[in-house]
C-alpha cells in the first residue's frame, strides 16, 4: 500500500508542478504577508509581527487546501480519471488521502514563504520559541487540514458551482481560524463557532510558540486540533464512502 | 440468429444473468438502459458487443467494472460478482474506455503507465519492467517522454490501450477502443488483439463498427435498446456487410432497370430517367453479384458499390426502431 501513497504523492507534485495556475494560493501569501505588516509596522505595532506571520501562512494553508485538496475528485472526473482509479484494486480512499495529504503538505510553504517576506523585506525576524511544540503544532494541523479537505473533496462533488462553495469557504474561516485576528479580539459570541475550527487552536499555539513567554495548556490545544481533526477525518471518510455508492447507484462516477 | 438463451447452462469468464439497470426517465417513466440481458463470455475469448450509440454497451461496461451497480440480476467477472466482491473483479479486470479522456494530460506516456501500475499494486521494478513493454507493445516508445498533451487522439487510445494492461488483467473490457484510431493504428489494434487471444486472455470489446466487430472477435453479441438480440459469429457479421451492397451506375436505359428488378434480393431504390442514373439495394448474399452481372451485360460501364454502416444493416435487420437511441 506504501506504493500507492507514494504514487500518489508523486503524482499530485508533478501535476502541480506543471499546471502553475493551481498554485495561485500560494503565489498570493506573500502579497497577503506584505500587505498586513505594512499596517501593523505603520501602526507601530512591531510586536504584531508573529501574528501577522502566522495569520497570513494560516490562509494560505486553508486556501491552497480548499481551492486545491477539495478539487481532487472533481478534477479527476473533468479529466475522466476517476473511473479508471477506481477500477484498480488500490482501495480509492488511500487513494485520495495520500492526495489530499500531499497537498495539504505542500501548503505548508505559506509557512516559509511569510517568514521569508517579514525578514527580507521588513527586517522582522519571527523567532520561535518553542521548537518541538511548534513542529508538533504544525503536524497535527497537516492530520487535521488532511481530514477537513477530505470532506470538502467529498462534498464538493454534490454541488456543479464549486468555485462558489470554494470562495465562501474562504474569509469566514480566515475570521474563525483567528487567523488574523486573534479570536479573544473577536466578539464574544463568534467564540463558540471559533473554537470547532481547528485551524484556531492551531493558530493560538503557533503564535504562542513565537513568544518569548511560556504557552499555557498546550496539550489542550494539540488535543482540540487531533479531535476536530479526526472528526473531520471520519466524516470526510463516512461522506466520501456515501457520495461514491450514491455516484454507482447514479451512475455518475465519469459524468463532467 | 442463434439464441443467447443456450448461453444459460454454460459457465464463462463474464456471466451476466437477467441484467437490468434502470434509469428514471422522462415523466417518472422508467428507462431500460440493460433490460434483462443474459451474456456468457468464455474464457480466453474474444467477445464483440455490436450496437448504436445508446444500445446499452457502455452500461453493461460499466457494471462489468464496478462503476454502475446494476438495478437487478447479477453480473460475474472471473466467478466475482460484481456488486458483493468489486475489489476481487478490479484485481482481475484491465479497463479502456474510449476517447480523449481518462489520462493525465500534464504527464509523459511513461508517467502515466508507471502511476497506474502502482494501483495495481506493482513493485517499482517490476513496474518499470512492464511500462517498458507495454509502450513498446503499442508503439509508444519513442514518445514515452512526452507529455500526453502532445498526443495525437489515435496515440492516447494507444495509451489508454497500455493501461488497460498495466496489471496484467485476465479479464479486459474495452469500451469503443478504436475511436479516433488511424488506419495503421487500427491495423496494429487487431494484431494485438490476436496477441491477447494468443495469451488466453477474455476480451469483451463494444464497438459501433461492424468490420472491426469481424476482424477481431471470435462471437459478436448484437445490442440494441438495452437487449441482446443475438450472438452470431463473425463470419455472419462478413455476411451481413457483403448481404447489403449497394450499386450505383450512370448511363442506365428503363430496359435494364427492369432486368434488375426481377433480380431476387435486389431493389431499385431510385432511377432518374433523365440523366440514367442508377441505385439498387442488395438485402440477399450474392445478389449484388447478379446486379453487377446485368449491368455488365447492358454495356454500363460506370458502376461503383459501397457497402452499409451499421445504422442501415440494423435498418434492414431489426427495423427502424433500431435507430431510435
Amino acid at each position: 500500500m506504501l506504493t500507492v501513497v507514494w504514487a500518489e504523492a508523486a503524482l499530485q507534485l508533478r501535476v502541480l508542478r506543471r499546471t502553475p495556475d493551481r498554485m495561485l494560493p500560494l503565489v498570493v501569501v506573500p502579497l497577503l504577508t506584505a500587505a498586513i505588516l505594512t499596517i501593523t509596522q505603520n501602526a507601530g505595532r512591531a510586536d504584531l509581527a508573529g501574528t501577522a506571520v502566522v495569520g497570513t501562512a494560516i490562509i494560505g494553508i486553508w486556501g491552497f487546501a480548499i481551492y486545491i485538496a477539495g478539487d481532487i475528485i472533481e478534477s479527476e472526473r473533468w479529466l475522466g480519471t476517476l473511473e479508471g482509479v477506481i477500477t484498480t484494486p488500490a482501495p480509492f480512499v488511500v487513494t485520495l488521502l495520500a492526495r489530499i495529504a500531499t497537498v495539504t503538505a505542500v501548503s505548508f510553504a505559506s509557512i516559509a514563504e511569510s517568514a521569508f517576506v517579514a525578514d527580507v523585506f521588513f527586517g522582522v525576524h519571527p523567532a520561535v520559541h518553542h521548537k518541538l511544540l511548534f513542529t508538533l503544532t504544525l503536524a497535527c494541523t497537516w492530520l487535521a487540514m488532511t481530514g477537513t479537505a477530505l470532506t470538502m473533496s467529498g462534498l464538493f462533488v454534490l454541488t456543479r458551482a464549486i468555485g462558489t462553495y470554494q470562495n465562501a469557504l474562504t474569509y469566514p474561516f480566515y475570521v474563525l481560524s483567528g487567523a488574523v485576528t486573534p479570536i479573544s479580539l473577536l466578539p464574544g459570541w463568534l467564540h463558540p463557532l471559533s473554537r470547532i475550527v481547528f485551524l484556531s487552536w492551531s493558530a493560538d499555539l503557533l503564535r504562542a510558540c513565537m513568544t518569548s513567554g511560556g504557552v499555557a495548556d498546550p496539550a489542550k490545544g494539540i488535543i482540540a486540533i487531533l479531535v476536530l481533526g479526526v472528526a473531520g477525518a471520519g466524516f470526510g471518510l463516512w461522506s466520501t464512502s456515501v457520495i461514491l455508492r450514491r455516484m454507482y447507484r447514479l451512475g455518475t462516477i465519469g459524468h463532467l | 440468429m442463434k439464441t443467447v438463451e443456450s448461453a444459460r447452462t454454460r459457465s464463462g469468464d463474464v456471466e451476466v444473468r437477467e441484467l437490468r439497470r434502470t434509469y428514471p426517465g422522462r415523466g417518472g417513466e422508467p428507462r431500460h438502459a440493460i433490460d434483462g440481458i443474459d451474456l456468457t463470455v468464455e474464457a480466453g475469448e474474444v467477445h464483440g458487443l455490436l450496437g448504436p450509440n445508446g444500445a446499452g454497451k457502455t452500461t453493461l461496461c460499466k457494471i462489468l467494472c464496478t462503476l454502475l451497480t446494476p438495478t437487478s440480476g447479477t453480473a460475474r467477472v472471473s466467478g466475482f460478482d460484481v456488486v458483493e466482491q468489486p475489489t476481487a473483479v478490479r484485481r482481475v479486470i484491465g479497463t479502456v474506455f474510449g476517447g480523449d479522456r481518462g489520462l493525465y494530460t500534464r504527464l509523459t506516456a511513461r508517467e502515466n503507465l508507471m502511476y497506474w501500475s502502482a494501483l495495481y499494486l506493482l513493485k517499482p521494478r517490476e513496474a518499470r519492467l512492464r511500462v517498458g513493454k507495454l509502450l513498446e507493445r503499442v508503439g509508444l516508445e519513442d514518445r514515452a517522454d512526452e507529455r500526453v498533451e502532445t498526443f495525437s487522439r489515435g496515440m492516447k487510445q494507444r495509451l489508454h490501450l497500455a493501461r488497460g494492461l498495466i496489471g496484467d488483467p485476465s479479464v479486459l473490457i474495452l469500451d469503443e477502443p478504436t475511436v479516433g484510431m488511424d488506419p495503421v493504428a487500427a491495423r496494429d489494434f487487431r494484431a494485438l488483439m490476436d496477441e491477447l487471444r494468443a495469451e488466453r486472455r477474455t476480451v469483451l470489446i463494444t464497438t459501433h463498427d461492424m468490420a472491426e466487430a469481424e476482424a477481431v472477435c471470435d462471437r459478436v453479441t448484437l445490442i440494441d435498446g438495452g437487449r441482446l438480440l443475438g450472438t452470431e459469429d463473425p463470419k455472419t457479421i462478413g455476411g451481413w456487410l457483403t448481404a447489403y451492397d449497394r450499386v450505383t451506375a450512370g448511363g442506365v436505359t428503363a430496359p435494364t432497370v427492369a432486368a434488375m428488378r426481377s433480380i431476387p434480393g435486389a431493389t431499385v431504390a431510385e432511377y432518374d430517367a433523365e440523366a440514367l442514373s442508377l441505385r439498387v439495394e442488395t438485402d440477399r448474399e450474392g445478389a449484388v453479384n447478379q446486379v453487377l452481372r446485368a449491368l455488365a451485360e447492358a454495356g454500363v460501364s460506370e458502376i461503383t458499390t459501397s457497402r452499409p454502416g451499421l445504422e442501415e444493416v440494423y435498418l434492414h435487420l431489426i427495423g427502424a426502431r433500431g435507430l431510435r437511441v
